[in-house]
């Protein structure tokens, strides 16, 4: 092997380490307490803490999967009323931000919102103790509004591993008898739970790390534990310990997940690009069909969507202007240069490891954290190394040139991306690693055996077999960087607002209405690429 | 650094100003208006897919063309000449102004018509003769751009694009442009000079504005579509009085039988007229762009632009040499007006993110307060003093942010909203020791720390409010009472770990000690009302519902929601009081917290930073507290605004407000213990 060739597989170890940096930093600054905390947390708050994590987590990975699953189940198998529409329409959800949706359901399903208004209204009950309504802000409030914006990631990725496995497996299965529901458990569940596990472990992370929804429900997390000990005792490295704590459980859980299917690999054996025929539904079970599609649909997108634009609309004249065009443009370009890094270094990780092995997984494993960690807590972890980079040259360059280059890194976009690149390199790693293991390794080997180099075969064989799974990728990561809130808010530069910034500016003072233009936009610029997303679907032969 | 961020903004403002000015073409609901009425045409006219119509509309092949990159880079550079030189061309007001004065001159006797109409018939007689006049002459000139040779030899550029896009309206050379903004300028000069002449003061400047209704319809209805691939026929007898897009791109047609037809922009009755129109139907098939070897092949900018002045030279001339150009041979135009286009965009749109915008004249603020609470005051600040201020904020993280930064940071000042935030700060070591007399006068002993780093700006005091019918007057008077058992389930109260309630609980543990504030504390959770939720303004809205009849909230909430904009927010005060606990002689009165500020050590605009903390403490900025935000003022010798100066007088409790954040976190010890 030349050299030369090696380089591929080192850039993607250098990539990894630079990647872990902020990761190893909240390490070491957990390892450097002022004062211990746990005995305190263990014998107040911890034990209520963490049972309320577990079970907003169990609750999150339980709907996730009741509503992502039988939806991509029947948008991939089955024909009926709606299904074209539904088939791109599902993944809608994925642009609402949950903090957002908190806002909208608790300003209509509250005490004080519009729904109780009008049972009571109905049903002439005066007051909170004449019925009972389930109180919006608590735990099952909070699976209600998350599930309904992270299904998507089940559903993404179940899908396509769905319309990826040979429709021969599903001919083979039924020749022998099984009916399309029978083949669903016995069959296409099981060869699913490679994406159907990357998907959950992204809905999982996403509830660790969500902090704007159960600081709006005052739900008693471990991510409020965070900031309590943070802010309230001023301890940052309890605060990185707890979060270590979440991750190295989280951590562990996947491990077992993945030992347990260690000895089992998902390849596709032949690629003829035999569609599967879909059974056609028709009366009553269409009706189901749709149904079933229709109302997570309903609930994660369109009742927000409208009551966003009810409210902007009433807001309209104040909250539009010249500076709402540049809130645009610096979450959109933000976004797309966000998008664009991520993806690029997923993929070269993602190919140094199919083609190099497995030496420096450990690195990879770190580096894929960054997504279970609170955007605040990711934040310190980018800001101290940073800095520490900034001064340092800075340093260099006085004694040197006698020029102070002041702040390069931390203080501008760069740290942005930075954070952006690595609280999201789990979703395009996680997108990219599950289409790579539909691709058959013999194609590799194959390529290699006839005299192409590995780089010549990542360029010419993966990629191109990839380009479903780096589209998602670089679509959710465009969608989520839209979205993000914590660390844009730690770590952006003087006077620089994102559209994210401005809603949680008008929102966090409970000024929804003022917020729901930019909260509208988030939404309306989200769906743009998701629109373009449809549109790859439908000249993909795979897909449709 | 600061002149390069400026320049880039008002680059930004000019082009981002082509997308939000209604009387641009491009004007983004324009935009949508053709994706809308072209969606309309291929689905419902011409039964197209929807995949299909997304191809389409967004055709690679029409928006990625090197024609069409020749059109960005035009509109650019044109905009970018357009700044320049527009100060220098000839305004409409300007020759309004001389017409109207040669009238006089002429002795016509003026404001004949004066009060014979009303106002809306000159608006609407004014903005129909214009929209026809302006038309006719778009026509004409249109007409003699090319049947003039020399004028030809400039529009050429125009019609150079081998495939049209909204912005190929742009793609023009600069010489056109200036002879249209002439056009313009004569039109409506001598049309608002006539009328001023004949109506007088009746013309003012809304009956002008308001012509462009007709120009905003036009627009509406799909202006853009004439220079897109969307072929968009109307019916032969509506053709005869409106141009259709197709009908215009007949007009950028390359063959020679379309040459010099349909010059019209709205209405085709001018070509008509001029025997100049042909109908959509009696054409097939167009191909853009000019008649062979009339234009060189490789266009690139030195051709768009100065081979239009050669041409024209040597029809002056009429002389016949060929141009030589072995330099441009081997240059790749073509790349560079992509690379550039491409480039130009990146660089208007993508370094405002890059550049540090911390200057070093101006104030940095990192601010845990909301940018458009402090923004009042940081704008009378920069009225007063012209110094700018740039802001950074976010509620956790900014400590930790200092204080990697070190001795780089660009911040200049702290702004918190609450004591143990800037205690942090003085904890870390991050804040100056400020020796400001006006700040030492202004600012009461107690509500700055002792050795000056950091000042309170404004004071937030933690009241009762209580339900009018469900608590009766003077039943409950102190923090105390509140944990009375017969108010069970009658509290309710945000998150105990919220640094307003921490801070309440630390001055309860300096007044009775940490075994009965933990008492306090357990017994107040005991009546609450419901889990600990919201935010003030929301327990204040709950006691309206009759979820609870007493909440613990911060005063100004009251305040704010009371003179309120909006009525349904005053309607729920009047079912709400206000208590300031623990007035009783000899009891230490209400619990104060501040908002407040301090310079960073390491700021390099120190003088700056103790300026703007003076100008807060000062009479203005305490005033502006109290009116704005119903926060008091911390400046003894200020009185509160009218509104909030109506309230009742009520005693503060005058601890050192410093001890409070010293207590904070035996006060988290026990929120967590009692689950507050």
């Amino acid at each position: 092997m030349k050299y030369s060739l090696k380089l591929w597989g080192v850039l993607g170890i250098v990539l990894t380490l630079i990647i872990s940096i902020p990761i190893i930093s909240i390490i070491i600054i957990a390892l450097t307490p002022n004062f211990n905390i746990w005995g305190h947390l263990i014998s107040t708050v911890l034990p209520v803490y963490t049972s309320n994590t577990l079970l907003l987590m169990l609750g999150n990975i339980i709907c996730v999967c009741l509503i992502g699953i039988p939806t991509a189940w029947l948008v991939s198998c089955y024909s009926f009323f709606g299904r074209n529409f539904f088939s791109w329409a599902l993944i809608l959800p994925l642009a609402v931000p949950a903090y957002i949706i908190a806002f909208v359901y608790t300003d209509i399903l509250e005490y004080s919102g519009a729904f109780q208004v009008i049972l009571r209204n109905l049903f002439n009950w005066n007051n909170a103790q004449d019925y009972w309504f389930p109180n919006i802000r608590s735990i099952g409030g909070a699976v209600f509004v998350m599930s309904f914006v992270l299904y998507p990631y089940v559903y993404l990725l179940c899908r396509s591993s769905f319309q990826h496995n040979s429709a021969r497996f599903y001919e083979v299965s039924r020749t022998l008898g099984y009916n399309l529901w029978s083949t669903f458990f016995k069959l296409s569940l099981p060869l699913t739970r490679p994406a159907l596990v990357i998907g959950c472990s992204l809905v999982m992370m996403e509830t660790l790390a969500d902090f704007g929804t159960v600081d709006f429900f005052s739900i008693n997390t471990l991510t409020l534990a965070i900031f309590n000990v943070w802010l309230g005792m001023g301890n940052a490295s309890g605060a990185a310990q707890i979060s270590l704590v979440i991750l190295i459980f989280v951590f562990t859980l996947l491990y077992f997940e993945k030992s347990a299917r260690n000895r089992r690999e998902y390849h596709i054996i032949d690629r003829n690009n035999i569609l599967i025929q879909r059974n056609i539904l028709k009366g009553y079970k269409s009706f189901i069909a749709f149904t079933i599609c229709f109302i997570p649909l309903l609930i994660g997108f369109i009742i927000p969507s409208i009551i966003l634009f009810y409210y902007s609309l009433l807001t309209f004249d104040i909250s539009f202007d010249i500076s709402f065009y540049k809130l645009i443009i610096n979450s959109f370009s933000l976004s797309l240069i966000a998008s664009l890094i991520t993806v690029i270094a997923a993929i070269v990780i993602a190919s140094g490891q199919r083609l190099y092995g497995n030496k420096f997984i450990i690195f990879t494993r770190i580096s894929l954290l960054g997504y279970a960690f609170p955007g605040a807590v990711l934040a310190l972890g980018i800001i101290i190394p940073l800095a520490l980079i900034d001064n340092y040259i800075d340093k260099f360059f006085i004694s040197y040139f006698n020029i102070s280059t002041g702040l390069i890194l931390s203080g501008s976009i760069f740290a942005l991306l930075f954070a952006y690149l690595i609280r999201f390199i789990a979703i395009g790693y996680g997108a990219i690693e599950s289409g790579y293991t539909s691709i058959n390794k013999n194609i590799d080997m194959a390529s290699i055996s006839l005299g192409a180099g590995k780089i010549f075969t990542i360029k010419k064989i993966h990629i191109p077999l990839l380009k479903s799974s780096i589209l998602i990728a670089s679509i959710i990561v465009f969608v989520d960087t839209m979205k993000e809130l914590p660390a844009t808010l730690i770590l952006r530069p003087f006077n620089f607002d994102t559209l994210a910034t401005n809603v949680y500016q008008l929102a966090s003072d409970e000024l929804l209405e003022q917020s729901s233009l930019s909260a509208l936009t988030i939404v309306l610029v989200g769906i743009v690429p998701l629109i373009f997303l449809t549109k790859k679907i439908s000249d993909n032969k795979y897909f449709s | 650094m600061s002149e390069l961020y400026i320049l880039i903004d008002q680059l930004q403002d000019v082009f981002l100003n082509q997308f939000t000015d209604s009387r641009k073409r491009i004007f983004f609901l324009y935009i949508f208006s053709a994706f809308v009425i072209s969606f309309i045409w291929l689905k419902f006219f011409k039964s197209y897919k929807y995949n299909e119509i997304v191809n389409k509309i967004f055709d690679r092949k029409v928006y990625f063309s090197l024609s069409a990159f020749e059109d960005y880079f035009l509109a650019i550079i044109n905009q970018l000449i357009m700044v320049i030189i527009s100060p220098y061309l000839l305004t409409q007001l300007i020759l309004a102004t001389f017409l109207f004065n040669l009238f006089h001159k002429l002795s016509f006797s003026p404001h004949l018509y004066s009060g014979l109409f009303s106002n809306l018939t000159i608006a609407i007689l004014f903005s129909s003769i214009f929209f026809i006049l302006d038309d006719f002459a778009r026509f004409y000139v249109h007409r003699l751009l090319h049947k003039i040779s020399f004028f030809w030899v400039f529009h050429k550029v125009h019609h150079s694009a081998r495939t049209l896009n909204p912005l190929t309206v742009y793609r023009t050379h600069p010489v056109e442009g200036i002879i249209f903004s002439i056009r313009g300028a004569l039109v409506q000069g001598l049309l608002i000079s006539i009328f001023v002449f004949l109506f007088g003061s009746q013309v003012d400047l809304i009956t002008i504005y308001s012509a462009n209704i007709f120009a905003f319809i036009f627009n509406i209805a799909g202006s853009n579509l004439r220079h897109t691939n969307i072929e968009i026929k109307y019916y032969s007898f509506l053709e005869k009085i409106f141009i259709s897009p197709y009908q215009h791109q007949i007009h950028h047609s390359s063959l020679p039988e379309h040459h010099d037809k349909n010059y019209g922009v709205v209405f085709s009755i001018w070509d008509n007229i001029f025997g100049t129109l042909i109908l959509s139907k009696k054409v097939k098939e167009v191909r853009y762009g000019l008649f062979k070897d009339s234009f060189p092949e490789k266009l690139s900018f030195f051709y768009l632009y100065f081979y239009p002045f050669y041409e024209s030279f040597k029809i002056m001339k009429n002389i016949k040499y060929k141009l030589n150009t072995p330099l441009f041979k081997y240059i790749n135009f073509a790349k560079i007006i992509r690379t550039f286009t491409v480039s130009f965009i990146f660089f208007l749109f993508i370094s405002p993110l890059i550049i540090n915008k911390s200057f070093s004249n101006e104030i940095n603020i990192y601010s845990h307060r909301q940018p458009f609470l402090i923004n009042p005051f940081l704008d009378l600040f920069t009225k007063e003093t012209g110094i700018k201020t740039n802001i950074v904020y976010a509620k956790k993280g900014l400590a930790e942010r200092l204080q990697a930064e070190g001795r780089n940071t660009p911040a200049d000042v702290i702004l918190t909203v609450d004591i143990s935030r800037l205690h942090v700060y003085a904890d870390k070591n991050l804040l100056a020791s400020v020796s400001s007399q006006i700040l030492t006068k202004n600012i009461p002993v107690h509500l700055r720390s002792i050795d000056n780093t950091w000042f309170g700006l404004s004071k937030r005091n933690r009241v009762i409010a209580a339900s009018v019918d469900r608590v009766k007057k003077e039943t409950v008077k102190t923090y105390e009472d509140l944990i009375n058992s017969k108010y069970k389930g009658k509290i309710c109260s945000r998150p105990g770990s919220h640094v307003y309630n921490r801070a309440l609980l630390s001055s309860i543990i300096i007044a009775h000690g940490k075994e009965d504030a933990e008492e306090w504390a357990k017994q107040l959770v005991n009546n609450l009302a419901r889990r600990p939720q919201g935010n003030d303004r929301s327990q204040l809205k709950a006691i309206y519902q009759g979820e609870c009849d007493l909440a613990i909230i911060n005063h100004y909430y009251f305040g704010k929601l009371k003179y309120s904009d909006i009525e349904q927010q005053r309607k729920w005060m009047e079912s709400v009081y206000l208590i300031f606990p623990n007035q009783e002689k000899g009891d230490r009165g209400v619990h104060v917290n501040i908002s407040g500020g301090g310079v960073v050590k390491y700021s390099k605009n120190k003088d700056l930073a103790i300026k703007l903390l003076e100008f807060l403490s000062e009479r203005k900025a305490q005033t502006l507290y109290s009116e704005i935000n119903f926060e008091f003022p911390v400046n003894p010798n200020v009185k509160p605004g009218e509104k909030l100066s109506s309230w009742k007088k009520f005693r503060e409790d005058n601890v050192n407000i410093s001890k409070i954040a010293e207590f904070s976190n035996e006060a988290q010890v026990i929120i967590d213990k009692v689950g507050w």
